[in-house]
C-alpha cells in the first residue's frame, strides 16, 4: 500500500520484524491524543464539507465573504497560536490549554446552530472554530512529545497523525450519511457535529492522564517570554526550524494541486471527490508505518525523502497524461508526502526542543512554516498567472529540488541520524 | 493514577459518548418524523394533474410538502393558482423550448442533469462544487451553468466560481469559460486568475453575456461560442441578464459597506451605456434575474415570510411585490 518512492533510504517493506516493537512502544496517552484528534476530526471535516453547499442553498448567499476573511484568520491564528503555547509551557499546564482550544471548536458546533442565517455571526463562528485549532495544536503534540521516550518519537506522532487522517476521511462521508437520512437537514449535521467534538473533549479530559513531571511535585521552571525564546532558539531547533521553512516555502498545498488537476488538465470531474478522501486514506495508511521508519532510520532522512514524493508529485502534473494513472499517482504521493513530514516534523523539533519551552517552539515552527507556505502559494498562484502552470510547476520544482539539498545540510548539521537499532525498553 | 480512578474516567467516557450518541439518535429520529409528518398533512395541497401550457413559470417549489424541492409549473396567467408539480428535484432549474438544466446537490458535489419536456433525464454531468447559476438560451441549444469552487485562489479557504457550457442537444463534453480568449480593448488578457460566473445568452444562439472577474473587478462581457472568445465591456457587473427584445440587461451591481453592503438591482442599456438603479427595488438582492416582460424582472428573495419570488419594474418607482410565494430559481418560458 504504501509507495516511498524509490530513491529514499528505505529498506523494502516485507522487512518488517520491528513492526510490533514499533506500535507497542506507543503509550496508551499517544493512543488517546489520536482518538481525540480522530473525534475533533471527524466533527470539523463534516461541518467543513457542508458549509460551502450550507451557505448557498440553504442561506441564499454568497460563500465569497467567507474566503475574504482568510488572511485576516491566519494572522489571528498564529498570534493565538504562540500566546497559547506560551501559556501552556509557562504554566505547565499543556492539557489545561489543548482543553480549551478542543472546547472552543466543540463549543463553536453549537454556534452554528444558534448563528442561522445572520452572516455576521456566522462569520464570528468559523473564526472561534479556527482559533481554537491554533489554540490546541501545539499543546497538544507537546504532550505526545512528554508521553513518549526520544527513541521512538516518530512512531508517536506517526500513529497520532494516522489517527487524525483517519477522522478527516471519516468526516465528509458522516456528513453525507446524514444528509441522506435527513435531507436538507444541515442542523442534524451541526448537531452530531457537536456531538462527536463533545466526545472529543471527554476523550482528552477523561483519558488523557497528565503526565508526572521529572521534578516530582516540584513547581516547575516559570520562564519569561524572552527567557523561552532563547531556550527555544537553539542552534539545533534553529538548523531544523530553517530547514522546515525553506522546504515549505517550495511546497505547494493539495488544495493548489487539485487546483491544477481542475483546471488545467482535461479532468473529469467526477473523480474528485476521489482526492478528497483518497489523500487523507492514503496518508491514514502511511502515516504509522513511515513513523517508525523514520524511528528507525533517521527523521532527517524521512523528512527529506517526504519532499521527494512531492517533488514527484509536480514532476507527475506537469509530464503525466490526464487520467486515472496520474490521480491514484498524485494521491499515493501526497498521502506519503504528508506521512512523511508533518509528524516526522514535530518529532524532529520535539526531540531537540527542551520540556518546559515545547510547547512554545512548536508554535514557532508551525507559524515559520505557515508562512512559508502561504509565500509558497502567492509565488505559485503569480507563476500561474503570468506564465502558466507547466512554468510554475518547474519553477517550484526546481526551488524545491534546492531546498531539499539545503535542508539536507541544515538537518545534517543539527546532528546524525539516531541509531536505527535502539530500541526503547520503556514499553 | 491509581485503577479505580482509571476505571472511573473510563465509564465517564463512556458515559458522554452514550450521552451524544442517544443526542445524535433521538434527533434524528425526530427530524425524520416531522419530515414524515409534513409530508401527511400536507398531502391534500391543491395540483395541477398536467403541466400548463406556455406561457408558464417554471421554479423550484419550496412549500413544506410532499413536493417540496421538486419543479413545479404554474401559468403565467395564474402565478397564485393551483401549480404542476414534475418528479425532477433541482436547486436551481432553468428551461427553453423543450430543453431544461436541473442542477442537484446529489452526491459529494452536485450534478447537472439535461431534462426534455417530459422531465426525462437526458444526460447527468457532475459539478465540481456547490450550483449556483443556471440558464439554456432560448432555443434550447445551449445550456450554462455555474458552480462554487472551494481552494479556487490561492488562499485555501477561499471560494471562486466556475462556470460550463454544455451543448443540451449532444454528448459533446461541457465546455469551461476558462478556456475562452478574453480581450479587453483589443488587447488579449491572459491571467489565472480569471472566474466566469452567471451566463445569458443572446437569440442567435451564438452570443451571450457573462461576468468576468480578475484582479478584484467583476466586468460585463460578451462572448461569442463559435469564434471562443469573449471581450470586456464594462466593470462592475454581476449576474447579467438580456432582456427578450435583447437591449438591456438587469445586473446586480455591489454596494458599498457604508451603504449596508450586498448587492442593488441595476438596468444597463446596450446601445448607450447608460446604466440606472432600480427605484422599485432597493434592497439586497443576491440572484441572476429573470425578465417576466419587457419592463418587469423576477428574482428569489429569502426573508422572515419564507423564501419567495419577487416583481420588480424596470423603469418606475412602483414598489416591487411578491410574485410568487415559497418558490425558487424561476424561469420565463415563452
Amino acid at each position: 500500500m504504501y509507495d516511498f518512492g524509490a530513491p529514499s533510504p528505505v529498506s523494502p517493506p516485507t522487512r518488517l520484524p520491528w513492526r510490533n516493537q514499533g506500535w507497542a512502544a506507543v503509550r496508551p496517552t499517544v493512543w488517546f491524543l489520536g482518538l481525540t484528534s480522530l473525534l475533533t476530526d471527524v466533527s470539523s471535516e463534516m461541518v467543513t464539507s457542508v458549509l460551502p453547499v450550507y451557505v448557498v442553498m440553504h442561506l441564499g448567499m454568497t460563500p465569497l465573504a467567507l474566503g475574504a476573511l482568510d488572511g485576516l484568520y491566519q494572522a489571528a491564528a498564529a498570534a493565538v497560536r504562540t500566546l497559547s503555547a506560551l501559556a501552556a509551557d509557562r504554566l505547565g499546564r499543556h492539557k489545561a490549554v489543548a482543553v480549551a482550544g478542543y472546547g472552543a471548536s466543540a463549543l463553536a458546533k453549537l454556534g452554528y446552530l444558534a448563528a442561522g442565517a445572520a452572516w455576521p455571526a456566522l462569520i464570528g463562528v468559523v473564526v472561534a472554530d479556527r482559533l481554537g485549532k491554533g489554540v490546541r495544536t501545539a499543546p497538544r503534540d507537546a504532550l505526545i512529545a512528554q508521553h513518549s521516550s526520544p527513541e521512538q518519537l516518530a512512531t508517536a506522532f506517526g500513529a497520532h497523525r494516522a489517527m487524525d487522517a483517519a477522522g478527516a476521511a471519516l468526516g465528509p462521508l458522516a456528513a453525507f450519511g446524514i444528509l441522506l437520512i435527513v435531507p436538507g437537514r444541515f442542523d442534524q449535521v451541526f448537531l452530531a457535529s457537536f456531538a462527536i467534538a463533545l466526545a472529543g473533549v471527554a476523550a482528552l479530559v477523561f483519558l488523557v492522564d497528565t503526565p508526572a513531571r521529572p521534578g516530582g511535585t516540584a513547581p516547575v521552571p516559570r520562564v519569561s517570554g524572552r527567557a523561552a525564546v532563547r531556550a527555544v532558539m537553539t542552534p539545533e531547533f534553529g538548523g531544523i526550524a530553517a530547514a522546515a521553512c525553506v522546504l515549505s516555502a517550495a511546497s505547494v498545498s493539495d488544495a493548489l494541486i487539485y487546483l491544477v488537476l481542475q483546471r488545467e488538465l482535461a479532468f473529469d470531474p467526477a473523480w474528485l471527490p476521489l482526492l478528497y478522501v483518497g489523500t487523507p486514506l492514503c496518508y491514514f495508511a502511511m502515516a504509522g508505518p513511515v513513523g517508525i521508519l523514520a524511528d528507525r532510520r533517521g527523521t532527517s532522512g524521512t523528512f527529506i525523502a517526504g519532499h521527494l514524493c512531492l517533488l514527484l508529485v509536480y514532476v507527475l502534473l506537469a509530464l503525466a497524461p490526464a487520467g486515472p494513472a496520474l490521480l491514484i499517482g498524485a494521491l499515493l504521493l501526497l498521502g506519503a508526502y504528508y506521512a512523511a513530514t508533518d509528524g516526522v516534523l514535530a518529532a524532529m523539533a520535539s526531540a531537540v526542543l527542551p520540556g518546559h519551552v515545547r510547547a512554545t517552539g512548536l508554535s514557532v515552527l508551525a507559524t515559520g512554516t505557515t508562512l512559508a507556505r502561504a509565500g509558497a502559494a502567492v509565488a505559485f498562484g503569480a507563476l500561474w498567472t503570468y506564465r502558466g502552470h507547466d512554468m510554475a510547476l518547474s519553477i517550484l520544482g526546481v526551488a524545491l529540488l534546492c531546498a531539499m539539498v539545503a535542508g539536507g545540510v541544515l538537518l545534517a548539521r543539527v546532528g546524525p541520524p539516531r541509531p536505527p537499532d535502539r530500541v526503547s525498553g520503556l514499553v | 493514577m491509581t485503577a479505580s480512578s482509571r476505571a472511573v474516567r473510563v465509564w465517564a467516557f463512556a458515559l458522554v459518548c452514550a450521552v451524544a450518541a442517544g443526542l445524535v439518535a433521538a434527533s434524528l429520529l425526530r427530524a425524520r418524523r416531522q419530515a414524515a409528518r409534513q409530508a401527511d398533512t400536507h398531502d391534500a395541497e391543491e395540483l395541477l394533474s398536467s403541466p400548463p401550457p406556455a406561457p408558464f413559470l417554471m421554479f423550484r417549489h419550496l412549500a413544506s410538502t410532499t413536493s417540496w424541492g421538486r419543479v413545479a409549473l404554474v401559468p403565467l396567467a395564474a402565478p397564485a393558482g393551483p401549480r404542476y408539480s414534475s418528479p425532477l428535484a433541482c436547486v436551481r432549474v432553468h428551461y427553453a423550448a423543450g430543453r431544461g438544466l436541473c442542477l442537484t446537490t446529489v452526491g459529494p458535489l452536485g450534478q447537472a442533469v439535461v431534462f426534455d419536456a417530459e422531465f426525462l433525464p437526458r444526460r447527468t454531468l457532475a459539478l465540481t462544487g456547490p450550483p449556483s447559476r443556471a440558464r439554456v438560451s432560448s432555443t434550447g441549444r445551449w445550456g450554462a451553468v455555474t458552480v462554487f469552487e472551494q481552494g479556487h485562489s490561492y488562499a485555501d479557504t477561499a471560494f471562486s466560481t466556475r462556470t460550463s457550457l454544455i451543448d443540451l442537444t449532444s454528448d459533446a463534453p461541457a465546455v469551461n469559460l476558462e478556456a475562452f480568449a478574453v480581450f479587453q480593448q483589443d488587447r488579449q488578457v491572459r491571467r489565472a486568475d480569471v472566474n466566469f460566473w452567471g451566463v445569458t445568452f443572446a437569440a442567435d444562439d451564438n452570443r451571450f453575456y457573462a461576468t468576468l472577474a480578475y484582479g478584484g473587478t467583476p466586468y460585463l462581457v460578451e462572448g461569442d461560442i463559435a469564434r471562443r472568445e469573449t471581450r470586456v465591456l464594462t466593470a462592475d457587473v454581476e449576474c447579467p441578464s438580456l432582456s427578450p427584445d435583447g437591449t438591456r440587461i438587469a445586473f446586480k451591481r455591489a454596494r458599498s459597506l457604508a451603504d449596508g453592503g450586498g448587492w442593488r438591482l441595476w438596468v444597463l442599456e446596450l446601445a448607450t451605456q447608460s446604466a440606472h438603479a432600480l427605484a422599485s427595488e432597493t434592497r439586497s438582492i443576491d440572484d441572476q434575474v429573470e425578465w417576466l416582460d419587457a419592463g418587469h424582472i423576477l428574482y428569489q428573495f429569502p426573508s422572515d415570510d419564507g423564501n419567495n419570488v419577487w416583481v420588480a419594474a424596470v423603469d418606475d418607482a412602483t414598489p416591487a411585490r411578491r410574485f410568487l410565494t415559497e418558490a425558487w430559481s424561476p424561469a420565463v418560458v415563452r
